[in-house]
C-alpha cells in the first residue's frame, strides 16, 4: 500500500517506530527539529543497568534507518502547523515543505526539569552545582573533559561528589508530585561510573527511596555499594557555597535520625521529567488532551497503550512519561505494529 | 569572595517580584524596636517626609493603632481570632485615614498581616464573621488590603532615589574603594511565610535587603547559613530555658559567615536586629569567640549613609556590637563624646546618678 | 568593648542572664561527613570485604526487631541496623559502649534476608579496638583478656587448681589411657566458680553412674579462648587454642564433650587441629541424650516440678540443638515441661555471650531480667539451662529478688542428677 506515516521526533522511540514500520513495508518520514537524529541517547555513553554503549546503540539505529529506502528523514525541521483533513494529516513545515501522512506517531520525548525552580539547591547560582545531564557530559569519554569530572568553579578534579535524588520530582510544592521513574537508576549508574574511574572518590547519594526495580537493576545498586558509593537516606534541604566554591549540603540521615552535613566538590542534581516543550502546541493542533502535568495520554494504558483518543495519532516513548531506554525502543517497535494494523484496516476500509 | 554566577543570582530572585505601591502608607511601629534601637523607627517618618510621600499614622488615644498582638499569638497566649480582630481594626484605622498600604516596621506584624489575609482567602465565611465582631466590638468596618507592604519594601522601592538624591556616603571602604561585604538577614516572617506572594525576591535569594546593599555600593555575601533563622522566635527567647536555642542559632550563623569576613549585617526585622546584635556578646562571654560584626537596621544604614547624625538621629550608641568601626571604614564622621548626651547637653550617666542622689536626699521616689 | 548595659561592676547584664541563671548554649546535633569519616568508611569496608556485609545490607531493620537489646527500655537505641548504617558512612563511634553491648546471640544473623554475618563484623570491629587500640574497651573486658593471656583463665587463678573440683570425687571411674575413655572438657566456670562447680560434679557423677570412662585435662586445660575470640583478641585466642589442641592430642581421646556450649562452639568451628587429629567434639548434653536413649542412664526418681528450659543461644541459634535437651528432661519422671515465650531458635538471650558475662550491667538494664519474667509467666518452678554462662546470668539477676524467690535456676546436669540419684 502507499500509506505513509509521519513520525514526529527522531529519538530512539521514533527510530524504533520507523524501523518497525519498515519491516511491514510501510513508508515513514521522521521529522526531527534538531540537526541530529538520536535524541537524548546520543549523549549517554553508558546505559543502565548493563552499561551498554548508548552512542553505539543510537548509531546502529540511525544506520539501519538511513539504509532503508522507505524511511525518509527530515532534520532541522520544525512544524509550522498541523491539521487533519479528509482522514489524512497535513503538516506544513516552516521551511515551506508540506508533508502528508495517513497516520502520525508522536515520539517527542521529554524535557528535563528546570533545576533553577528549586532555588534552595543553588543551580545557576553556585557554579559547582550541576544537573545530571551535565554530569553525563563530564563522564563522557568523548566529551569536553574526556571523561574527567572537574569542578566547574576552578577546573580542579572533583573528588567529593554528592548526587541528589528527586530534584523536581515527588514534590507537590513545585507542582510535580509524580515520580520520574528512572532517576534512581541513572544516578546509580553515574555514581558507579565515577567510582570505577576514581576508586578514591567520595560519592554520596542523598535519596528518598531507591527505585531501581527490575531485572539487573537491583544488581546494579548492589554493585554501586560494593564499589563504595555511600547512600544517605534523607532529602537535601539546601546547598550553599563555601568561600572556596565547595558546596555544603545539608540533609537529615533519617536512618540515623541525625542531621548530616558535608562539603562537596560537585553536587549533581538528578533532575526529573517535564513534558516536551512542543507538547501543548501539538496537542492543540491534533485535538488531544494532556494530563494535568502536560504529558500525553494513551487511549487506554492497558489495552491501547499506543493509541490516543484521536484516530490515526499514536504515541511511543517518553512523551507519555519518562521510561528506560529499552522501554522507549519497545514502545517504538510496538507502535509501529499498531500503526501497520491501523493502516491495513484503513486500506481495507477504503476498498 | 563568593564563587557565584551573578547572572544566575539575579535571575533567581526576579521570579518573585512583588508589586509595591509607591505612596499612601500607614505607618505602624514595632513593640520592641523603639525601645532598643530608637533611632530606627524615628527615622522612618523623616524619610517618608524627605521623599514627599503621603503617609499617615494615628496617635489618637481613642482610635490609635495598637500592638498587632502577633507577639502574643506566636507566644501561644493569644488565639488567632483575637489577632485577626486586632489586625482588622488596624486595617480599618488605616483605611479610614485613606491609606492603601499599612507599612509596619515590624516583620512579625507583617507576617501576621500576611497570615490573616491568607486566612481570609482560604476560610469561607471568616470575613463575614470578622465584620460582625469588629462592628460589635468597636463599631468599625474594614476591607482586606490590596497590598501588604513592609517598611523595608518602601526603602527597597525607593533605594535608588534615596541614593541619588540624598546619600552622601556609600557602602564602600573609603581608603581602598573596596565595596563593603554586607550580610543581609531577612526576617523569617517576611520571606518564608508566603515567599511567592509577599516577599520581594522570594525566599532563597530574597532581594529586599540585598537590593538595598547593592544599590548603595555594597557587595552581598552568600554564606551557607544565610537563610537560617536568627533564633529569636518568641517561644525561644522569651522563655529562659529555651534561650540557648536562640543563642545557638546566632552562633551558627556567625560561625558560618565568619570565613567570608563580612563588614556588617543588615536586618529588616526588629527581633533579628536585637538578637544578632546582643547574642554576639553573649557568645563571646560563653565561648570566648569574637565575632563582633556590627548589625544595622536598614533604617539606620540609610540614615547613616545619608549623613544623619549617628548618635542623635541614628542612635548607634544603643548597639551592643560597636558600630563606630564601621563608620570609620565608610568615612562617616562622628564625635564619641556626643554619644550619651541628653537634650540639655549634659552627659546622661551623670544625670542619672544625680537623680538618684537627689531622690535619696529629699525622700522623693 | 561596647559601653552598653550596666550591672555589677564590670559584669554585663543583657538579659540572657535571666534572673541570674546562665542559659546553656545548645549544641549542634548534626553529623559532619568529612574526610575522616570517608577514611573510616574505607577502612571498615576493607575490613569487611570478606563478608561484604557493609554492601549487602538493605537497611530493612529486621535484625533490630530480633535483637534482644531493643526489648530493654534503656538499650532501645542499640540496633544492629544502625550499626551497619553508621559503619557504611564511616560515622561509627568506636569510643562508645555500643560495641560491647552485643552478646553475639546470633538472632540478627538468623533472620537477616541477606545472611549478613553480623557476629563476624562485631568481632572484627572489636579486634580493631582491642588489638589496635582504636577505641574504648571496658575495664572488665581488659581485665579478663589480660588474665586469659597470662593465666589461661579469667580470674588469674592458679593453673594447678583447675582440676580441684574433681579431687574429692571417687576417681575410680577414671583410667587414663583407656581406649574408650572420653575427654570431658570442663571449661573455666565449672572448674573454678563455686556455683558452676556443681555442674561439673553433677556431670561427673552422671558419667560414673552410666559407667562411662572419662578423663579431664585438669591442669593441662586452659580456657577454650571463646571469650578472647568474641572480644576480638585474636592473638590470645590463638595461643590458648594451641595449648588446648596440643594437650588434647596428647590425651589421645577421640571424643571430646564440653560442659559449655561456648567451648563447644569454638572448638567445633575454630579448633581446626582437632578434626585433623581425628577428634570429634560434642556438647555434653548430646552424650546424656545418647546414654539415656541407650538405657545406660536410668532415670527413676520423680521430680514433680514444672520446668521451663532456656535454650542457650549457642545451642539453638548456632547449632540447631533444640530437641535433645528437652528430650533429656522429658525422661525425668514427673517433669512438666513448659515453653517460654521465646524458645528454640527464638530463645531470648540471657546476656552472657559476647563478653556480657564479664561486664557489670546495672539492674533494670539486664536481658536476664526479661528472661526471668518470661519464666515467671509460665508458672515454672525451675528454669533449667545447659550453659554455665546462662546459669550465672540468670541466677545473679534472680538472687535477692523477692519476685523470683520461688523460681530455681538449675543446670540440666543438676536436674538430671536429681532424677538419677535418690
Amino acid at each position: 500500500m502507499d500509506k505513509r506515516v509521519a513520525i514526529i521526533g527522531g529519538g530512539v522511540a521514533g527510530l524504533g517506530a520507523a524501523l518497525s514500520l519498515d519491516r511491514y513495508g510501510i513508508e515513514s518520514i521522521i521529522i526531527e527539529k534538531s540537526p541530529n537524529l538520536g535524541g537524548k541517547v546520543t549523549g549517554y555513553a553508558q546505559l543502565f543497568p548493563d552499561f551498554k554503549d548508548g552512542k553505539a546503540l543510537v548509531a546502529e539505529l540511525i544506520d539501519k534507518a538511513r539504509r532503508s529506502p522507505r524511511i525518509r528523514v527530515l532534520t532541522n525541521a520544525s512544524i509550522r502547523t498541523m491539521a487533519r483533513q479528509d482522514g489524512r494529516f497535513e503538516l506544513a513545515m516552516t521551511s515551506g515543505d508540506a508533508v502528508c501522512a495517513d497516520a502520525v506517531i508522536l515520539t517527542c520525548g521529554f524535557e528535563v526539569f528546570d533545576a533553577r525552580k528549586q532555588g534552595e539547591y543553588g543551580y545557576g547560582v553556585y557554579p559547582n552545582v550541576i544537573t545530571a545531564p551535565e554530569l553525563e557530559l563530564f563522564l563522557d569519554p568523548e566529551g569536553p573533559t574526556k571523561g574527567k569530572l572537574l569542578r566547574p568553579s576552578d577546573g580542579q578534579p572533583a573528588q567529593r561528589v554528592a548526587i541528589i535524588f528527586c530534584v523536581g520530582s515527588r514534590n507537590k510544592r513545585l507542582g510535580n508530585p509524580y515520580c520520574s521513574r528512572i532517576c534512581c537508576s541513572y544516578s546509580t549508574k553515574q555514581a558507579i561510573e565515577i567510582m570505577e574511574r576514581h576508586p578514591d572518590a567520595n560519592v554520596t547519594c542523598f535519596y528518598m527511596d531507591i527505585r531501581t526495580y527490575g531485572r539487573g537493576f537491583e544488581e546494579m545498586y548492589q554493585y554501586a555499594q560494593e564499589l563504595g558509593v555511600k547512600y544517605v537516606r534523607g532529602r537535601v534541604s539546601e546547598c550553599s557555597a563555601l568561600p572556596n566554591g565547595d558546596i555544603q549540603v545539608r540533609a537529615e540521615n533519617t536512618l540515623m535520625c541525625r542531621p548530616v552535613q558535608g562539603a562537596f566538590d560537585v553536587v549533581s542534581l538528578s533532575v526529573g521529567m517535564a513534558p516536551c516543550s512542543d507538547g501543548a502546541q501539538i496537542a492543540a493542533w491534533l485535538g488531544l488532551e494532556l494530563d494535568p502535568y502536560g504529558f500525553f495520554q494513551a487511549k487506554d494504558d492497558y489495552l491501547s497503550p499506543y493509541e490516543t483518543h484521536q484516530e490515526g495519532v499514536f504515541l511511543a516513548g517518553s512523551i507519555s512519561g519518562l521510561k528506560p531506554i529499552r522501554d522507549c525502543l519497545s514502545d517504538g517497535f510496538s507502535a509501529g505494529g499498531e500503526v501497520a494494523l491501523y493502516l491495513q484496516r484503513l486500506h481495507q476500509g477504503r476498498g | 569572595m563568593n564563587v557565584i554566577h551573578h547572572e544566575g543570582r539575579e535571575s533567581a530572585w526576579q521570579r518573585y517580584v512583588k508589586d509595591i505601591p509607591d505612596n499612601n502608607y500607614f505607618l505602624t511601629l514595632s513593640c520592641i524596636l523603639g525601645t532598643l534601637y530608637p533611632g530606627s523607627e524615628a527615622m522612618v517618618p523623616k524619610l517618608y517626609d524627605l521623599l514627599g510621600l503621603n503617609w499617615g499614622t494615628s496617635t489618637d488615644a481613642q482610635s490609635g493603632w495598637t500592638c498587632c498582638s502577633a507577639i502574643g499569638y506566636h507566644g501561644d497566649i493569644v488565639p488567632i481570632e483575637a489577632t485577626l480582630l486586632t489586625i482588622a481594626r488596624l486595617w480599618s484605622i488605616a483605611q479610614e485615614a485613606g491609606m492603601d498600604a499599612v507599612t509596619p516596621t515590624c516583620v512579625t506584624s507583617f507576617g501576621a498581616y500576611c497570615e490573616c489575609k491568607d486566612l481570609y482567602e482560604h476560610e469561607p465565611g471568616l470575613k463575614k464573621k470578622m465584620d460582625r465582631l469588629l462592628k460589635e466590638s468597636c463599631g468599625r468596618e474594614f476591607e482586606i488590603p490590596k497590598y501588604l507592604v513592609h517598611t523595608s519594601d518602601v526603602y527597597y522601592r525607593y533605594r535608588n532615589r534615596i541614593r541619588d538624591e540624598f546619600m552622601k556616603f556609600q557602602l564602600v571602604e573609603e581608603k581602598t574603594g573596596r565595596p563593603l561585604r554586607v550580610v543581609d538577614h531577612v526576617g523569617c516572617h517576611y520571606s518564608k511565610l508566603f515567599p511567592e506572594k509577599h516577599a520581594m525576591g522570594g525566599v532563597d535569594y530574597c532581594e529586599v535587603l540585598s537590593g538595598m546593599a547593592k544599590a548603595w555600593g555594597g557587595e552581598n555575601v552568600e554564606y551557607p547559613e544565610r537563610r537560617h533563622c536568627c533564633g529569636m522566635g518568641f517561644r525561644q527567647c522569651m522563655i529562659s530555658p529555651n534561650r540557648g536555642a536562640t543563642m545557638a542559632s546566632v552562633y551558627k550563623k556567625m560561625k558560618s559567615m565568619a570565613p567570608f569576613q563580612p563588614d556588617l549585617i543588615l536586618t529588616n526585622c526588629p527581633g533579628c536586629q536585637v538578637f544578632l546584635d546582643k547574642e554576639q556578646w553573649a557568645i563571646y562571654e560563653m565561648t570566648g569567640e569574637e565575632y563582633f560584626v556590627p548589625v544595622l537596621t536598614y533604617q539606620e544604614l540609610a540614615g547613616l549613609l545619608m549623613g544623619w547624625d549617628p548618635y542623635n538621629t541614628a542612635g548607634i550608641q544603643f548597639h551592643t556590637v560597636p558600630v563606630e568601626p564601621l563608620l570609620d571604614k565608610i568615612g562617616i564622621p562622628y564625635d564619641p563624646s556626643k554619644a550619651w548626651v541628653g537634650l540639655d547637653g549634659r552627659p546622661l550617666e551623670a544625670a542619672a546618678e544625680m537623680e538618684l542622689v537627689s531622690a535619696g536626699e529629699s525622700g522623693n521616689g | 568593648m561596647a559601653k552598653t548595659g550596666s550591672g555589677e561592676k564590670g559584669q554585663p547584664d543583657y538579659g540572657w542572664r535571666f534572673q541570674g541563671k546562665i542559659v546553656r548554649l545548645c549544641e549542634d546535633r548534626s553529623v559532619q561527613m568529612d574526610e575522616s569519616s570517608h577514611l573510616m568508611e574505607r577502612a571498615l569496608r576493607q575490613m569487611s570485604m570478606e563478608y561484604f556485609a557493609l554492601d549487602r545490607c538493605l537497611q530493612c531493620g529486621i535484625c533490630t526487631e530480633g535483637c534482644p537489646h531493643t526489648k530493654l527500655e534503656t538499650n532501645a537505641r542499640f540496633s544492629p541496623r544502625s550499626f551497619i548504617q553508621k559503619a557504611r558512612l564511616g560515622l561509627l563511634d568506636l569510643s562508645g559502649e555500643d560495641l560491647w553491648l552485643c552478646t553475639q546471640c546470633g538472632q540478627c544473623k538468623l533472620i537477616c534476608p541477606y545472611e549478613i554475618p553480623f557476629l563476624d563484623v562485631m568481632i572484627s570491629l572489636r579486634s580493631l579496638v582491642v588489638e589496635q587500640g582504636a577505641g574504648y574497651v571496658p575495664a572488665s573486658i581488659k581485665g579478663v583478656l589480660s588474665s586469659l593471656s597470662s593465666a589461661g583463665n579469667p580470674w588469674k587463678e592458679d593453673q594447678s587448681r583447675r582440676g580441684e573440683w574433681h579431687a574429692d570425687r571417687d576417681r575410680s571411674g577414671n583410667t587414663s589411657g583407656r581406649q574408650d575413655a572420653v575427654m570431658l572438657f570442663v571449661g573455666c566456670l565449672p572448674s573454678y566458680d563455686k556455683r558452676a562447680q556443681k555442674i561439673a560434679r553433677a556431670a561427673a557423677e552422671l558419667l560414673q553412674r552410666a559407667g562411662v570412662a572419662f578423663d579431664i585435662l585438669g591442669e593441662a586445660e586452659v580456657c577454650c579462648g571463646e571469650s578472647a575470640l568474641r572480644a576480638g583478641d585474636q592473638g590470645t585466642f590463638e595461643r590458648l587454642k594451641a595449648i588446648n589442641t596440643r594437650n588434647l592430642a596428647k590425651g589421645g581421646a577421640k571424643r571430646i564433650y564440653t560442659l559449655s556450649p561456648h567451648c563447644y562452639d569454638v572448638m567445633k568451628n575454630r579448633y581446626d587441629g582437632l578434626e585433623t587429629g581425628g577428634c570429634q567434639v560434642y556438647p555434653f548434653v548430646i552424650l546424656l541424650h545418647e546414654l539415656i536413649s541407650k538405657g545406660a542412664l536410668p532415670v527413676r526418681n520423680g521430680v514433680h516440678k514444672r520446668v521451663a528450659f532456656h535454650d542457650p543461644c549457642l545451642f539453638s541459634k548456632h547449632h540447631s540443638i533444640i530437641a535433645e535437651p528437652r528430650e533429656v528432661l522429658q525422661n525425668i519422671p514427673g517433669i512438666e515441661l513448659v515453653e517460654m515465650e521465646h524458645s528454640g531458635e527464638k530463645s531470648f538471650c540471657c546476656g552472657g555471650g559476647g563478653g556480657g558475662v564479664w561486664r557489670d550491667t546495672a539492674k533494670g538494664e539486664r536481658l536476664a531480667e526479661i528472661r526471668l519474667e518470661e519464666a515467671l509467666k509460665t508458672g515454672a518452678d525451675i528454669l533449667a539451662t545447659a550453659c554455665p554462662y546462662c546459669l550465672t546470668m540468670l541466677e545473679e539477676s534472680a538472687r535477692g529478688e523477692e519476685r523470683y524467690q520461688d523460681l530455681k535456676v538449675m543446670d540440666l546436669c543438676e536436674l538430671l542428677r536429681e532424677g538419677v540419684f535418690s
